[in-house]
């Protein structure tokens, strides 16, 4: 018997907070009305080409994160059309500003800002849509 | 081929022979009295085509009728020529997935596990892709193909670059194993010989790689006592374009939908040679 299996040997458990589709619910607190006021802004942002900051990259990425761990896309089409013209065009450009490396599950870290994109469901990297339970 | 059924239309006489063949098997395995004098030193330890004459020995020796009596006594018969009842063990087990799949870039499958006496359940990940297009290099393991570079490595492993570009420690410290010790409280529910494991990833980097392939593989810890994990199920699943296009398509139907995802029983060449030069002391059964 090997000592180091004993930690992968877990009792039943299961994910915490878990929506009605089985997911985390974890995030920054947001309303639907805002969240949906920020993809169009930053939707409008991105399709007209202006300048981005490592803010708004930051808030970008939340965005996507949020609307993949939600399966928003299945849900409106502003989100599908966000999501489209942010991955994969955009990625490249949050790892540059945001200094982002590939980490485990081949999601993207940037140590600095804590803040994933993709990955798992992280407190810092989505956002929580409140009245959307 | 004992305890094989490839054709199960054929006429009573062809089933008859095949049981003919089981049966010389199945008495080489169990007779403990002497075998007669013709047949001494021509003992088949397994069926082949070099068992006939014992067959035609048996022919002679048990009568047409009792050959017609094999060849109609279906399943029940054949079980008893493939199984050691001598032998006493837990029932086969069974690793199907029974919920999620693919929606968009994000993973989200639970597989669900029974009668697979282990000491818990873990998955190994393994990736490769087309260098990134930036041309930094994941991972260790690197290869040519069709003139296009890949770079390969064991997801959360010792190579990954969780550990070599973010200083992290490996999921596990010493086995090639996705899943951390946190994750496996939060994913993962055992007990004995059944559970569930709950695989989750959005894999945002995939957006620097032209291709990107993923196998993920479920794993038995310690299988039956054996010292040795064991693969229950695997599954494909990628991306090329970047992230924009599914390298499975509709894949396997979980629950009556289209999941993404390409399930099978085993691993592929490809998942054991990355895990081999990632961690060249671990084996799978």
């Amino acid at each position: 018997m090997r000592p180091e299996l004993d930690e992968c040997t877990m009792a039943d458990q299961g994910i915490t907070e878990p929506d009605a589709g089985g997911r985390e619910r974890i995030g920054i607190p947001i309303s639907a009305a805002e969240f949906r006021r920020l993809v169009e802004h930053y939707l409008a942002r991105m399709e007209s080409g202006e300048e981005m900051k490592p803010g708004d990259y930051v808030t970008m990425t939340r965005l996507w994160n949020t609307i993949e761990h939600g399966r928003l896309v299945e849900r409106d089409e502003i989100f599908r059309h966000y999501h489209k013209v942010f991955f994969p065009e955009y990625v490249g450009r949050v790892e540059k500003a945001l200094h982002a490396l590939p980490t485990k599950g081949m999601a993207l870290y940037s140590k600095e800002y804590d803040l994933f994109l993709g990955g798992k469901p992280h407190a810092n990297s989505s956002y929580r849509i409140e009245d959307a339970r | 081929m004992v305890g094989g059924f490839a054709d199960e239309s054929g006429s009573a006489n062809a089933r008859a022979q095949e049981r003919l063949f089981m049966y010389a098997a199945y008495e080489n395995k169990t007779r403990k009295s002497p075998v007669p004098q013709s047949d001494k030193g021509a003992e088949p330890t397994s069926v082949t085509p070099g068992t006939l004459p014992r067959a035609r020995t048996l022919q002679r020796e048990l009568g047409n009728s009792y050959l017609y009596k094999v060849a109609e006594s279906g399943r029940q018969e054949d079980a008893r020529l493939s199984v050691d009842y001598t032998k006493k063990g837990p029932a086969p087990g069974s690793t199907s997935a029974t919920a999620g799949g693919i929606t968009g870039t994000t993973l989200d499958v639970t597989f669900t596990v029974s009668g697979e006496p282990a000491a818990g359940l873990q998955c190994i990940q393994t990736f490769w892709g087309t260098r990134r297009t930036d041309g930094l290099q994941v991972g260790t393991m690197t290869w040519t193909e069709n003139k296009k570079t890949y770079d390969a490595f064991v997801d959360g492993g010792v190579n990954s670059p969780y550990v070599t570009l973010g200083g992290n420690p490996p999921a596990h410290a010493t086995m090639p194993y996705y899943l951390t010790a946190d994750e496996v409280k939060n994913q993962v529910t055992f007990s004995k010989d059944s559970g569930t494991i709950k695989i989750y990833d959005l894999p945002g980097a995939i957006a620097a790689h032209d291709e990107a392939y993923f196998e993920t593989a479920v794993i038995a810890i310690n299988h039956n006592a054996s010292g040795k994990d064991k693969v229950l199920k695997a599954f494909d699943w990628g991306w090329t374009g970047k992230g924009t296009t599914s390298t499975v398509g509709k894949g396997t139907p979980v629950a009556g939908k289209d999941s993404g995802i390409n399930i099978k029983g085993s691993v592929s060449t490809r998942f054991t040679d990355i895990v081999k030069h990632d961690y060249s002391s671990y084996t799978l059964t």
